[in-house]
C-alpha cells in the first residue's frame, strides 16, 4: 500500500458515502439560511420603522448654528422622525458601532467662520456602510440639502445685488463686494457637506459581514455532518498500514488532503447553485458587496477562501484523532461550532463584546479563519490572516499526526 | 528460516505489560499465545509488527534485527491486527485492490492465497454487507499482498463460523507447509505446533493434553 492508494481509497470511500454527507449538509444549509434571513430581515425592519438617531460632534458653541439644529429638533417634519444627540467624537463612533445612533454630524472647528467667509471646512457625515434602506436614503437627502442651503443661498447675493442698484447704492463696488464673496463660496466647493462610511468590521456592511457569518458557520457545523467520514470505528487499519510502512505523518496527510477536496468541492457546489440563482433570478440580495456578483464572482471567491478552508478542516481532523468516542466527538464539534461561533461574533457583529474578548477571539482559529474571508470579501487581504491561517493549518496537523503516534506507539 | 525474540520489554506509564519476553520459532511451526485478558498478547504481536513501540526488544530473522530493518520487516512479516482493518464503505475487490495490484489479484483468486481463503465467493461485497468470518478471510488476504515468511495474527478466528475456521486453518496450514511461520492469539490450540502463555509478564511453553481446564489453570 502507497499513500497515495490509500488516499485514492479515502477519497472513493467519500465518494460513497458522499449522498448522506450531502443530505445532512442540505439541512444544514437550509436552516443556516433561515437563521441569516431572519437575522437580516430583523435588522432592516427595525431600520425602517425605528425613529432616527443622529449625532452631532464637534464645535456646537457658534449661535447660528445651535438655533438651527434646535429649529430643525422642533420642526414637526422631523420631530418625530429624527432624534438628534450631542455627542463627543468617539462616543458617537462607539454608539454608531453599537447601532445606537444611525450616524452622526461632525462639525468642525470654525465651520459658521468658515461659511460666512469662504472658507472650505465641510461638515461630514458619518455612517455605517448599510444596505440601501429608507434611513440611508433620507440621510443623503438631508445632507444634501443643508449643502444646498448654502449654496444656493449665494443666488440671493445676486439678487441683493439687484435690488442695492436698483436704489441707487454705489452698484459696482457692492457688485464687486459681492461677487468675490460668491465666487470665494462657489468655485471653492459646491456642497458644504462630505459622507463618510465606516463599516461594521474590515469595512463590510452588515450584509457582507453576516454572508461571511453564515460561510463560516457552515465550516463549523460541517465538522458534524462529515461525520461519516472523518470518525473511525475501528483502528486497525491504521495498525496495518503502519506496519506497512505508511507511518502516522503520511496517514494522516492523505485523510487531510482527502476531506479538504471533499470539503471544497461542497463549498464549490453550493457556491455555484448560490451564484447561478442570483444570476439567473436578478435578485439582489441587498448585500452591497454581493452586488452586480455573478457565478464567476462566487467560484473565484470559493477559491480565494482556500487558506480558511484549510484551517477548518485541519481543525475537525484533529478533533476526530484527539476524542475516543462518537459522544464526545459530536458534543465537541457542536461546541465548537456554537461557542467558537458566538464568541468569533458570527451571531452578533464582534464588536459587541469587551475590547479584551474581542482581541481574544481574533488570534483563536475561528477567529482567524473568519477574519480571513471577511478581508478577503473586503478585498483587504492582510499577511497576517494569510500566515496565521497557515500556522494553525500547521500546528493542527502536526498535532494530530503526533496523537496518531503517540496511539500507535503506546497503544493497548 | 529461524526466528528469535528476545527481552521484549513493555510498560504502559509504570504499569509493566512485558518483562523480559522471549522466544523462538522455526520454518514451518504454528505457534499459539494464550493468556487473560490484558496479559499483552495483542502488544507483543504489535511490536513484533513493527506498530508498538517497545521499551527494548529483539526480533532476529535469522541473525537479522527486523525491528532495525522497517522495510525488510515490511516484506517478511504479514500482520492481521484485531478488527476489521478495511474499508466498509468499499467492496472486497476495492479492499483488495488497495494492496494488491490487478493481475496479481486475480492470480491468487485463480489459485493463490485468496482461493484458499474462499475470497473469491464474495468477490463484489461491501464490507458493510459482510458476515465476520468473510470479513476476516478478507483482512488476512490483504494482509498477505506481499507474500509474507511470518504471519502475526492477532485473534484470526474469534467469533466466525466452522466454515469460516475451516477456510483461515486451511490456509494457516498451507503456509506453515510452505516454511512459513505464523504466531497467533490462538482460537485453535489443536492447530498449533507449540503453545505458549503469557502470564505476569512473562512468556512460558505450555503442554496441551487435549483437556481445556489444564490450559486454564496455567492461566
Amino acid at each position: 500500500m502507497t499513500p497515495v492508494k490509500y488516499l485514492s481509497a479515502r477519497l472513493k470511500r467519500s465518494v460513497r458515502l458522499y449522498p448522506v454527507i450531502f443530505a445532512v449538509t442540505v439541512l444544514l444549509i437550509a436552516a443556516i439560511i433561515l437563521a441569516g434571513v431572519l437575522i437580516l430581515g430583523s435588522y432592516r425592519s427595525s431600520d425602517e420603522t425605528k425613529k432616527l438617531e443622529l449625532g452631532i460632534t464637534g464645535d456646537l458653541s457658534d449661535d447660528y448654528l445651535s438655533a438651527g439644529i434646535s429649529a430643525v429638533k422642533r420642526l414637526d417634519s422631523s420631530r418625530f422622525t429624527i432624534d438628534f444627540k450631542e455627542l463627543e467624537e468617539e462616543e458617537a463612533k462607539r454608539e454608531l458601532m453599537d447601532l445606537s445612533i444611525d450616524g452622526f454630524l461632525r462639525i468642525p472647528t470654525g465651520f459658521m467662520d468658515s461659511m460666512f467667509y469662504g472658507g472650505d471646512l465641510q461638515v461630514t457625515y458619518v455612517a455605517r456602510r448599510a444596505p440601501t434602506t429608507f434611513s440611508s436614503f433620507l440621510i443623503l437627502e438631508i445632507a444634501d440639502a443643508a449643502s444646498k442651503i448654502v449654496t444656493e443661498s449665494a443666488n440671493a447675493l445676486n439678487v441683493i445685488n439687484d435690488v442695492a442698484k436698483d436704489n441707487g447704492l454705489n452698484g459696482n463696488k457692492l457688485e464687486d463686494v459681492l461677487y468675490n464673496e460668491y465666487l470665494g463660496f462657489a468655485l471653492v466647493r459646491n456642497e458644504v457637506s462630505d459622507i463618510e462610511y465606516i463599516g461594521v468590521s474590515e469595512g463590510l456592511t452588515i450584509g457582507g459581514y453576516y454572508a461571511c457569518a453564515v460561510l463560516v458557520f457552515f465550516l463549523l457545523m460541517w465538522g458534524i455532518s462529515s461525520h461519516g467520514i472523518l470518525f473511525k470505528k475501528d483502528r486497525s487499519i491504521e495498525k496495518l498500514l503502519y506496519s506497512n510502512g505508511v507511518k502516522s505523518v503520511r496517514q494522516v496527510l492523505c485523510e487531510y488532503v482527502g476531506y479538504f477536496l471533499l470539503t471544497l468541492f461542497t463549498l464549490a457546489v453550493i457556491m455555484a447553485i448560490v451564484g447561478s440563482a442570483v444570476t439567473l433570478s436578478r435578485v439582489d440580495t441587498g448585500i452591497e458587496e454581493l452586488s452586480g456578483a455573478g457565478l464567476y464572482d462566487f467560484l473565484s471567491f470559493t477559491v480565494k477562501i482556500i487558506p480558511a478552508v484549510l484551517l477548518m478542516t485541519a481543525l475537525h481532523t484533529l478533533v476526530y484523532e484527539a476524542l475516543p468516542s462518537r459522544v464526545s466527538v459530536i458534543i465537541t464539534e457542536f461546541l465548537l461550532a456554537v461557542g467558537g461561533g458566538y464568541i468569533s461574533g458570527c451571531f452578533y457583529p464582534d464588536h459587541f463584546f469587551p475590547v479584551s474578548l474581542q482581541k481574544a477571539a481574533s488570534v483563536l482559529p475561528i477567529g482567524v479563519s473568519f477574519r480571513f474571508v471577511k478581508e478577503t470579501l473586503a478585498s483587504e487581504l492582510s499577511d497576517t490572516a494569510i500566515v496565521a491561517a497557515a500556522a494553525y493549518s500547521l500546528l493542527f496537523l502536526a498535532l494530530t499526526a503526533a496523537i496518531r503516534q503517540y496511539r500507535m506507539a503506546g497503544e493497548k | 528460516m529461524e526466528l528469535k525474540v528476545r527481552n521484549v520489554n513493555k510498560k504502559y506509564g509504570r504499569n509493566v505489560i512485558l518483562d523480559g519476553v522471549s522466544f523462538d520459532a522455526v520454518s514451518g511451526e504454528c505457534v499459539g499465545l494464550i493468556g487473560g485478558n490484558g496479559s499483552g498478547k495483542s502488544t507483543l504481536l504489535g511490536i513484533l509488527a513493527g506498530v508498538t513501540r517497545a521499551e527494548s526488544a529483539e526480533f532476529l530473522c535469522d541473525g537479522e534485527d527486523l525491528l532495525k530493518n522497517p522495510k525488510k520487516r515490511a516484506s517478511v512479516v504479514g500482520y492481521v491486527p484485531q478488527g476489521v482493518p478495511l474499508f466498509d464503505e468499499l467492496s472486497a475487490r476495492d479492499n483488495l485492490l488497495l494492496w494488491y495490484g490487478r493481475k496479481k489479484m486475480e492470480e491468487e483468486l485463480e489459485d493463490g492465497v485468496l482461493g484458499l481463503l474462499g475470497i473469491g465467493e464474495f468477490l463484489r461485497v461491501k464490507v458493510g454487507s459482510m458476515s465476520g468470518g468473510m470479513k476476516k478471510r478478507l483482512a488476512i488476504g490483504c494482509a498477505v499482498y506481499n507474500d509474507p515468511k511470518i504471519l502475526l495474527l492477532d485473534e484470526p478466528s474469534a467469533a466466525l463460523d466452522l466454515i469460516c475456521k475451516e477456510k483461515i486453518l486451511s490456509y494457516l496450514k498451507n503456509f506453515t507447509d510452505n516454511g512459513g511461520v505464523a504466531t497467533h492469539d490462538v482460537g485453535e490450540i489443536e492447530f498449533c505446533d507449540r503453545l505458549l502463555v503469557l502470564k505476569d509478564r512473562q512468556l512460558s511453553p505450555v503442554e496441551y493434553g487435549g483437556s481445556v481446564s489444564e490450559l486454564v489453570s496455567a492461566l
